[in-house]
């Protein structure tokens, strides 16, 4: 479970918890997506291969969804994450 | 064609909705759905579409029923190990409701057979199990105009939603690109909760008739994520791509395409053969004890960098060179040494050592089950995954 004092929840899946160390939920003090985007670069660089390109872009097979919405769509005056945002990775699965 | 007096007996539950009454049953008796996949998830749906009325049902699955397959595919039986899925199929839904016109493609889709089989359908619902097959589905069904209901699973999560339907999303506009293979393992692989195809298809079959009604509020635009273990159900919004390669405004796939191909990471002149061919390998035991006697090969991990990350063969001399990025390298190779390359389980580097064939290198070796093999049976200290 994440720390309380984080302000913003990353919602891992199970296909990707292998790379945080079978965690589903992380916890990060942070006030826009893009200061989580560069936390997450720092603190879990095997999820941030998963998640980045090496041009520093999301992958054409994940996604991360702000309270719901694709990060891809957000505008620059639309980046802030006031406590209790989640953000979700939707990863590719194929199973059926 | 309207409700024979059984019909109309059978169907009652339903008919006494005022969303469905004898208009809509008989809308259901007069439709039909395609289902891709006689699997996990087409197991209900197929079921439950049938016992809803649905006047025609297909099914496309070239596989047949096994054992393993009966912990979550509740379509099949156990008598049925061993037949193709789709007669086994057909039989099951003849007995559920014997006035349901059943249509059998035993075959893989691919793209030579997909539009003939898809054409006409009024929804299709995709329940198949690979990727290639996933994006075949979507760019035939947006190429059709077809509306698909989409829904994959993994381990004890899934995702449902409604693509293709007229200015909605498709798939494309989820996910742009498939990711390398094995970059996410299959449920083979990895396993999944019997029931979760269950919860995930009767979802699949509830949008299905919505469709077919025209009633409610469809998935499309929302893709709905089901998550078993804390049981949470959230959905996100997905919207349509301007820049979408089928569905966009200025698309560049406008046919289909080789799906084997667009799945397997490679574009390049160097790109696989669309079947892939033995190729020559190399055990895991083997490699160590060349590497020990002074014959040591090149040896290559064409993963990609995150996955070196998890673990890797560079104390061996091990070279990083993701799969994408074998043709800008090949020069720098000597076709003269022998060259063992890996990955995680020995897929893309089977295609990695058919392509450095391709130009010359016969020296080229698959290392036989890649690098987890390599953890399990020589260095118990890296990391599997």
């Amino acid at each position: 479970m994440m720390p309380n004092s984080a302000s913003v929840t990353l919602r891992v899946p199970t296909s990707l918890s292998e790379l945080t160390g079978d965690r589903d939920r992380i916890g990060f003090d942070v006030s826009t997506v893009d200061e989580l985007l560069d936390r997450v670069r720092n603190d879990e660089p095997l999820l941030a291969g998963h998640l980045f390109a090496d041009d520093g872009r999301i992958r054409g097979y994940v996604n991360l969804f702000v309270n719901g919405v694709d990060v891809r769509l957000l505008e620059a005056g639309e980046r802030d994450l006031p406590p209790g945002s989640v953000v979700t990775i939707v990863p590719s699965v194929a199973g059926g | 064609m309207g409700l024979t007096p059984e019909e109309t007996l059978r169907y009652h539950r339903q008919i006494i909705l005022p969303q469905v009454g004898p208009e809509g049953q008989t809308r259901l008796k007069e439709s039909s759905v395609l289902l891709v996949g006689a699997g996990g998830l087409g197991s209900p749906v197929a079921l439950y579409l049938a016992a809803a009325g649905v006047g025609r049902l297909g099914i496309a699955d070239g596989d047949v029923v096994e054992l393993s397959n009966l912990q979550r595919q509740v379509l099949h039986d156990t008598p049925s190990v061993g037949r193709s899925k789709t007669e086994s199929a057909h039989q099951r839904i003849g007995r559920v409701n014997p006035d349901v016109a059943v249509v059998e493609y035993p075959v893989r889709l691919d793209s030579s057979n997909a539009l003939e089989i898809m054409e006409g359908w009024d929804v299709v619902v995709d329940g198949s199990d690979n990727f290639p097959t996933r994006y075949l589905v979507n760019d035939a069904c947006v190429l059709l105009g077809i509306p698909f209901v989409y829904g994959a699973i993994f381990r004890f999560e899934g995702q449902v939603s409604v693509f293709g339907r007229g200015d909605g999303p498709c798939y494309r506009c989820l996910f742009r690109d498939p990711p390398p293979p094995e970059a996410v393992p299959t449920c083979a692989e990895a396993g999944v909760l019997g029931v979760l195809p269950g919860l995930v298809g009767t979802i699949q079959a509830t949008e299905a008739l919505k469709l077919l009604l025209d009633k409610g509020d469809s998935l499309a635009g929302r893709l709905l994520l089901v998550d078993t273990l804390p049981m949470e159900f959230r959905e996100v919004e997905v919207r349509r791509d301007p820049d979408c390669a089928v569905c966009g405004d200025d698309p560049s796939v406008t046919a289909l395409i080789d799906y084997e191909q667009f799945c397997g990471g490679t574009t390049t002149p160097l790109a696989a053969a669309p079947e892939l061919q033995r190729v020559p390998e190399i055990d895991v035991e083997e490699l160590r004890s060349r590497l020990g006697s002074g014959q040591s090969p090149v040896i290559l991990d064409v993963r990609e960098t995150h996955e070196w990350r998890i673990s890797n063969l560079g104390p061996y001399g091990a070279k990083l060179v993701p799969l994408g990025r074998l043709q800008e390298i090949v020069g720098e190779l000597d076709p003269d040494r022998e060259l063992v390359v890996y990955c995680r389980s020995g897929y893309r580097s089977a295609i990695a050592v058919q392509q450095l064939a391709s130009v010359g290198f016969d020296r080229a070796i698959n290392l036989r089950g890649g690098i987890n093999e390599w953890a399990r049976r020589i260095d118990p200290s890296l990391p599997t995954y």
